[in-house]
């Protein structure tokens, strides 16, 4: 176990760090906001987390710097986002990447511009790495199944029909928007305190389509969706390099695959293998909650 | 004081006056019905009640205080809930994951403080609703599982779940059969008699004429005639703007 986890270091790592980028993504998907903001505020956790570990800053103090700091530049910029809907919406948070993005690059003494950071002390343990990636994903299985989880499932359908139940449309996706940033922000203390190099290819566009593949493969609004779909996503090329050139053109292929034949991802193709075998296997004894209940509590 | 006036209230989409000048009120523990033909602005005017459409002029008070403004969940705390023409309902949550929704948006923060096996406020209310509505056998659905009828029912339940002190009804029967129908009726007047005040759209004026205190007639956005049911709809214009067209 422990040379399978020591070998599978790198490997490892990325399921963690796309992992966590795909629940960013999901969390503010589930609350009706496609956001691309994502990878900003991976790029603001990356840099962050690089200069404080240089200054020799304690790793806990480092993740609570860039939740702080990931939080308050979001709760900063949800005036403007929760006044727009839709395409506009979507713009907009890609707006707040390309700008980090752009900012990064005029601004070397703190993110080493072009080449990016590196030598950063690799600190963080393996177990540590495991704790943030399940803490975020029980959270969020938490979250769906409580009061906040109705009330971001009803507001994604409707928004009017919410807002007549009481749903605080506004405050509850600017909450949601803040989760987002937040896990993007540990994401990017992830990387940078596990790998020890920070710069703009974690940050470029190949960035944010790795996001969006996670989320498409893995089932966008499942909770368990991002988790699969990074375990796929990372674990794919490793798997696939032994096809050489033919490495990414393969990757396309499966992706194209999921999003014809199952557009709910992988985690909607095991929940259905899942509810088949149970309607196979005859009742025991009394009869179980109807397929539907467990559906609508877990989804 | 009235639970809900209407003063001088108009809506309207660009040239469109969906609601232009009505006024009236509904006092406190009084079923009011609201009819007219087909787009002559009745859901029109319970959206600006509601704040689903904005005011162009007038004023909404509900228990006095100017409504006109403020941001629709708000109302909700205020007591002040609607059911819409068409089913909303959440689709990937159960019936009473549906109704429990709306219980849920009190503004407490309680959760927290409630013991091991006791029940939460929300959830007591969120249950005696889906039982006054005759749900409990269905709770675990999912809404698309269910029959037309069955599906308004979760809607006046879940409207119901808050605890309201106005209820909007709009159209609550539309599709129903007969006995679906009589069964809504019931219960409606059995909420009435708790004190519950209403105001109720709907095509069908026997029913309404059985439930209510007072009739208000919208006709092309505009007030055509409003007081006593029978006598209101009894009155020559209303026969020839309403019943003639409709009957
Ligand atoms: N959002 C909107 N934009 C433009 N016009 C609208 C809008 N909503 C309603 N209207 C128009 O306003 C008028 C009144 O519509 P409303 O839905 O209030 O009628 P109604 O009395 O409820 O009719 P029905 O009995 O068919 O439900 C109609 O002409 C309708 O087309
Ligand atoms: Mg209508």
């Amino acid at each position: 176990m422990t040379e399978f986890l020591a070998a599978n270091a790198p490997l490892l790592r990325s399921i963690s760090v796309l992992t966590l980028l795909g629940y960013s993504v999901h969390v503010a998907l589930r609350a009706g906001v496609f956001s691309f903001a994502t990878v900003g505020f991976y790029a603001v956790g990356g840099y962050l987390t690089a200069n404080l570990l240089e200054g020799g800053l304690h790793r806990y103090l480092v993740l609570l710097a860039v939740l702080a700091l990931t939080g308050v530049l979001a709760v900063l910029v949800t005036p403007v986002l929760t006044r727009l809907r839709y395409l506009y919406l979507a713009m907009a948070t890609l707006a707040l990447t390309l700008f980090v993005q752009s900012l990064a690059q005029s601004w070397p003494t703190y993110t080493g511009g072009a080449q990016g950071l590196f030598g950063i002390p690799r600190v963080l343990l393996q177990g540590e790495m495991f704790t943030l990636v399940i803490g975020v994903v029980v959270l969020v299985w938490l979250t769906q199944r409580s009061a906040a989880g109705r009330s971001i499932a009803a507001l994604r359908h409707d928004e009017v029909l919410s807002a007549s139940v009481g749903v605080d449309v506004r405050a509850t996706q600017a909450r949601a928007f803040v989760a987002s940033a937040v896990i993007a922000g540990t994401a990017g203390f992830v990387q940078t305190s596990s790998f020890g190099v920070f710069g703009p290819t974690d940050i470029s566009f190949g960035v944010v389509v790795s996001c969006l593949t996670v989320l498409v493969v893995g089932g966008a609004l499942h909770w368990v969706g991002p988790l699969l779909g990074g375990v796929l996503v990372a674990a794919l090329p490793v798997y696939l390099s032994a096809a050489g050139s033919w490495n990414l053109i393969l990757q396309a292929v499966v992706v194209l695959v999921v999003v014809v034949y199952r557009p709910d991802g992988l985690a909607g193709f095991f929940s259905w293998v899942w509810r088949r075998a149970r309607r196979r296997t005859p009742p025991t004894s009394a009869p179980t909650p109807t397929a539907a209940a467990t559906e609508g509590a877990t989804r | 004081m009235s639970r809900l006036e209407l003063q001088d209230v108009r809506v309207h989409f660009g040239g469109v006056k969906a609601v232009d000048g009505v006024s009236f009120a509904v006092e406190p523990g009084q079923l009011v019905g609201m009819v007219g033909p087909n787009g002559s602005g009745k859901s029109t005017t319970v959206n600006a009640v509601t704040r689903t459409a904005d005011l162009t002029s007038g004023r909404i008070t509900f228990d006095g205080e100017d409504v006109s403004t403020v941001r629709p969940h708000v109302l909700r705390r205020k007591g002040l809930v609607r059911t819409f023409q068409g089913i909303r309902l959440i689709p990937e949550l159960s019936v009473r994951d549906n109704v429990r929704l709306a219980a849920e948006q009190d503004g407490s923060r309680r959760r927290w403080r409630v013991g091991r096996g006791e029940k939460l406020p929300s959830d007591t209310a969120c249950d005696a609703a889906l039982e006054r509505l005759d749900l409990l056998d269905v709770r675990d659905e999912a809404p698309s599982a269910l029959p037309y009828g069955t599906q308004r029912r979760v809607e006046i339940a879940r409207a119901l779940a808050t605890g309201p002190r106005l209820l909007l009804l709009d159209e609550p029967v539309a599709g129903m059969n007969r006995a679906e129908r009589e069964e809504i009726a019931a219960v409606l007047t059995d909420l009435n008699s708790d004190g519950l005040s209403m105001l109720v759209i709907e095509h069908d004026l026997r029913l309404l004429l059985a439930l209510s205190d007072h009739l208000v007639v919208l006709n092309f956005g505009r007030l055509l005639a409003q007081g006593e049911p029978a006598a209101t709809a009894a009155l020559p214009e209303v026969r020839q703007a309403y019943l003639g067209s409709a009957a």
